[in-house]
């Protein structure tokens, strides 16, 4: 929930340089939870809340940067909140582990006349080199408190100040060359009024920060800008010098502030045998990869395995949530136990309202292992190894490492993984690492492949199963990344910049809390949007137009005269051509897990009258069918909750084409399943399914037909060294488009002459 | 002066970033944003985990950057190269 800042309130900002901790202090002192991780640029987005025991004072977390010329979207949002936000001060978080990359940005804020406050932190990791505060605090005349957010220590310290209202703006006026200042005296007399010294909106300018230029522009002084640098002769050595004075400066405070020894304690890290070792363990091209794989198997295993988390989640379902929903059942019979209207009664409470919140809840000791082991491994920070490691395949397809970190978010939920791509270096990787995240199976979709997998397999390669899918989503968010990104940004390449973060060991308190967190969403999700999807397909189930309730559908018939049999009635025929027409509850329970994918697990309890009741039906059908249903569900549309937030961060053109290509995609991959797993069956049936076989061979041929014309102008213009007017991309696109649309036509005409048959 | 590309320059020796190839203003942001410009001294630490990347530290913090994006780089031994 957004932070309503009241005017009289003190506004504080919290600004530093990426994976310095800012969040982890921001959550010690606030009571919010943001994401923290042992990565660099995790926080994407800036959050306000107001301090633990005095409301009256609000703190805003604001993503990392390492200087004041932003380039991300998340940079971006830290320079505007500095440049254009009334606040009361600026709290400057640097770690003591890499103080001399930190400090820069210090100088800029004490230039920019904003500083106020310098918090060290993790002050725990370099024991040996205590920080000398009495050279920093002298150097930029501002309160200095040293801390570990990580470990609590000295938290209440650094808070004190702001209760205190003790924090003053700063400036530091830096001195550069003649030519420089002159120019700077020069132009200072055009600037309108700022809170910010002109003389840094001026460097800043020199060095193109995008932000300032637009400002001048804004203020109809980007002319005269560009006549003044002319006029003063400034070149690019001058404008180098900005910066090497600030290094200059820092060098020399860094030699004040540390003894030879402790600096050489301080870069001994880098070339430390142990982390030389892991790194060459963690960074090999040969040993990584498998290493990794290896790693989210056994996430994999511990999670789902039926003597480990399965073990668990089975004495959740049935000891704790199961004996309840029993209770409460038998209580309302026992009530009355001969009226029918009590039997109603008891199945309206255990069947339609807590039944399908209760079955999903089952699945919370899966949620919580996997998000837990999840955040183990972004704390201990391997998975910036494992994006430097996947970056040379993420590259083939347009996009950086970086992105491999958002997907593997992803894996708990989409939104956090859509918000994070704000972090990549061009709009390019933005927008596609973002259509990239909706196929993720999140815990939701992973929740029902683990129902489906336990009923349609079995309960010991549950996990493998689960494995196999969520493995598959990440292969076929590549492969719909790069058809993005050859068809929407071909001239834009991929940039990848990444700091390798120290390995640290992972946090208990926490990895603890992250999971109360998760369950606490988890249960409040349930309670809220599965309540009520399953109360409403309870209802229109269990009613029909004879205006009757049907006490149990199942059996007396009452489901084929349901509300529900006609609303499903027309996506039913839609999903003949990969199987799932056979029955309209499959259609059902699709269309009910649009506002969250869990609620397709629950609703199928609903619908076909307990788990025992869709063993029957699935057992009875080809296993095509539930294969052609596992394909579709993994990636058709991302729920409701992800799809509001795609628009929001990239823009309806893009969202849309990304929902309709993964609509398009997972029927093509369903029917393809559908016809190689359940339609050779099917023809001595019904003898329809040439219809999905027509139109896989057409879109195989056609496939075929794209790739030799690509490859018959890239071999021809080799021969030939001559230019074509059709380019290599173009016939790419063509083929590939024509493709596209011979594949919805057919779909159309088979599901027509489908529905007009039956 | 002799230039080199960052990517083909001697490993743990102080170099200093001296210009840039032809690039993007994306790169030259990405690149400026974790402290690559010109005049900057940096390390190349190594690259031999991975062909593709290479690994340097720039003001005591150690990053990756593709081989691609270094080979824009160009640079000189520093005077005062040390190990």
């Amino acid at each position: 929930m957004k932070h309503k800042i009241q005017k009289n309130n003190q506004n504080y900002l919290l600004l530093g340089s990426p994976n310095v901790g800012k969040s982890t202090f921001f959550n010690r002192i606030t009571w919010k939870t943001e994401k923290v991780g042992n990565a660099d640029r995790v926080t994407t987005f800036a959050s306000t809340s107001h301090l633990r025991n005095n409301k009256l004072i609000n703190v805003t977390d604001l993503p990392g940067v390492i200087n004041l010329n932003p380039n991300g979207d998340d940079e971006q949002e830290t320079f505007r909140h500095i440049f254009d936000c009334c606040y009361d001060g600026v709290i400057n978080i640097v770690s003591a582990n890499s103080l001399q990359r930190d400090l820069y940005l210090t100088y800029e804020l004490a230039e920019a006349g904003v500083l106020s406050m310098i918090v060290v932190n993790m002050i725990d990791e370099v024991k040996s080199c205590s920080v000398n505060k009495l050279f920093l605090s002298k150097e930029f005349k501002v309160i200095i408190e040293c801390i570990s957010a990580k470990k609590n220590l000295n938290i209440k310290n650094a808070v004190l100040p702001l209760v205190n209202h003790s924090l003053k703006f700063t400036t530091k006026n830096l001195t550069y060359s003649d030519k420089l200042e002159q120019f700077i005296s020069a132009f200072t007399p055009f600037l309108p009024a700022n809170k910010i010294n002109p003389r840094f909106i001026i460097l800043q300018a020199l060095q193109d920060n995008r932000y300032i230029l637009n400002y001048l522009k804004q203020h109809a002084l980007l002319e005269t800008f560009k006549q003044f640098v002319k006029q003063h002769q400034i070149n690019a050595t001058d404008v180098q010098s900005i910066a090497l004075t600030k290094d200059q400066l820092i060098t020399k405070l860094i030699d004040k502030l540390y003894t030879p020894e402790q600096l050489r304690t301080q870069q001994m890290r880098h070339t430390s045998k142990f982390s030389n070792f892991m790194n060459y363990i963690f960074l090999n091209k040969w040993i990584a990869i498998p290493l990794f794989i290896l790693i989210m198997a056994g996430i994999y295993f511990l999670t789902f395995y039926e003597y480990l988390g399965g073990w668990i989640q089975a004495q959740f379902a049935d000891n704790a949530l199961g004996a309840l929903q029993t209770l409460i059942t038998d209580n309302i019979v026992a009530l009355n136990p001969n009226s029918s209207l009590q039997h109603w009664w008891a199945a309206f409470v255990g069947d339609g309202l807590i039944g399908g919140p209760f079955t999903i809840l089952s699945f919370l000791p899966w949620v919580l292992i996997l998000v837990g082991l999840i955040t183990i491994l972004e704390q201990i920070g391997l998975l910036t190894r494992m994006s430097i490691v996947f970056d040379n395949a993420f590259s083939k397809i347009g996009i950086s490492g970086r992105a491999l970190i958002n997907l593997i978010t992803g894996l708990g939920c989409n939104v956090p993984s859509i918000m994070m791509s704000r972090n990549a270096n061009s709009v390019k990787e933005r927008v596609v690492t973002s259509m990239l995240s909706p196929f993720i199976s999140c815990s939701a979709r992973v929740i029902v492949f683990g129902f489906l997998s336990q009923i349609l397999v079995s309960t010991e390669y549950s996990w493998l199963v689960n494995l196999a899918l969520s493995g598959f989503s990440i292969i076929f968010a590549m492969f719909i990344g790069y058809f993005f990104s050859n068809l929407l940004f071909r001239k834009s390449i991929s940039i990848f910049t990444i700091e390798l973060v120290k390995l640290r060991s992972p946090h208990v308190m926490f990895v603890l809390k992250k999971m109360v967190l998760e369950a606490y969403d988890f249960v409040k999700r349930t309670i809220l949007i599965v309540l009520v999807a399953n109360f409403i397909v309870w209802i229109l189930l269990y009613t029909g137009p004879t205006s009757q309730f049907y006490i149990n559908p199942s059996i007396d018939g009452g489901i084929d005269r349901s509300f529900l049999r006609y609303i499903a009635w027309p996506f039913q025929y839609l999903l003949y051509p990969i199987g799932l027409g056979q029955d309209w509850r499959f259609s059902v329970s699709l269309l009910a897990a649009f506002p969250a994918k869990e609620i397709a697990a629950s609703n199928i309890e609903i619908l076909f009258g307990g788990i025992s009741g869709f063993q029957t039906a699935i057992q009875a059908l080809p296993i095509g069918i539930s294969l052609a249903y596992l394909m579709f569900f993994s990636f058709y549309v991302p729920c409701m909750v992800t799809i509001v937030i795609l628009i929001k961060e990239i823009g309806r053109k893009y969202a849309w084409i990304d929902i309709g290509y993964g609509l398009l995609f997972s029927y093509l991959l369903a029917m393809f399943v559908y016809a190689i797993f359940g339609g050779f069956e099917m023809i001595s049936l019904q003898g329809l399914n040439w219809i999905p076989l027509t139109v896989l061979v057409s879109l195989l041929l056609t496939t075929l037909l794209g790739f030799v014309v690509i490859h018959g102008i890239k071999l021809y213009k080799w021969k030939q060294a001559t230019v074509w007017k059709i380019s290599q991309y173009k016939a790419y696109q063509i083929s590939m488009l024509t493709n596209a649309g011979l594949c919805v036509s057919l779909i159309i005409a088979s599901s027509l002459c489908l529905s007009l048959s039956v | 002066m002799h230039l080199l590309n960052l990517d083909m320059c001697p490993i743990n020796k102080v170099v200093t970033v001296h210009s840039f190839l032809p690039i993007t203003e994306d790169l030259k942001h990405a690149l400026n944003n974790i402290g690559i410009y010109e005049g900057k001294k940096i390390i190349v630490k190594a690259n031999k985990y991975q062909n593709q990347l290479i690994f340097i530290i720039i003001n005591g913090v150690e990053y990756v950057i593709r081989t691609r994006e270094a080979n824009s780089i160009l640079v000189y031994e520093a005077q005062d190269s040390k190990k």
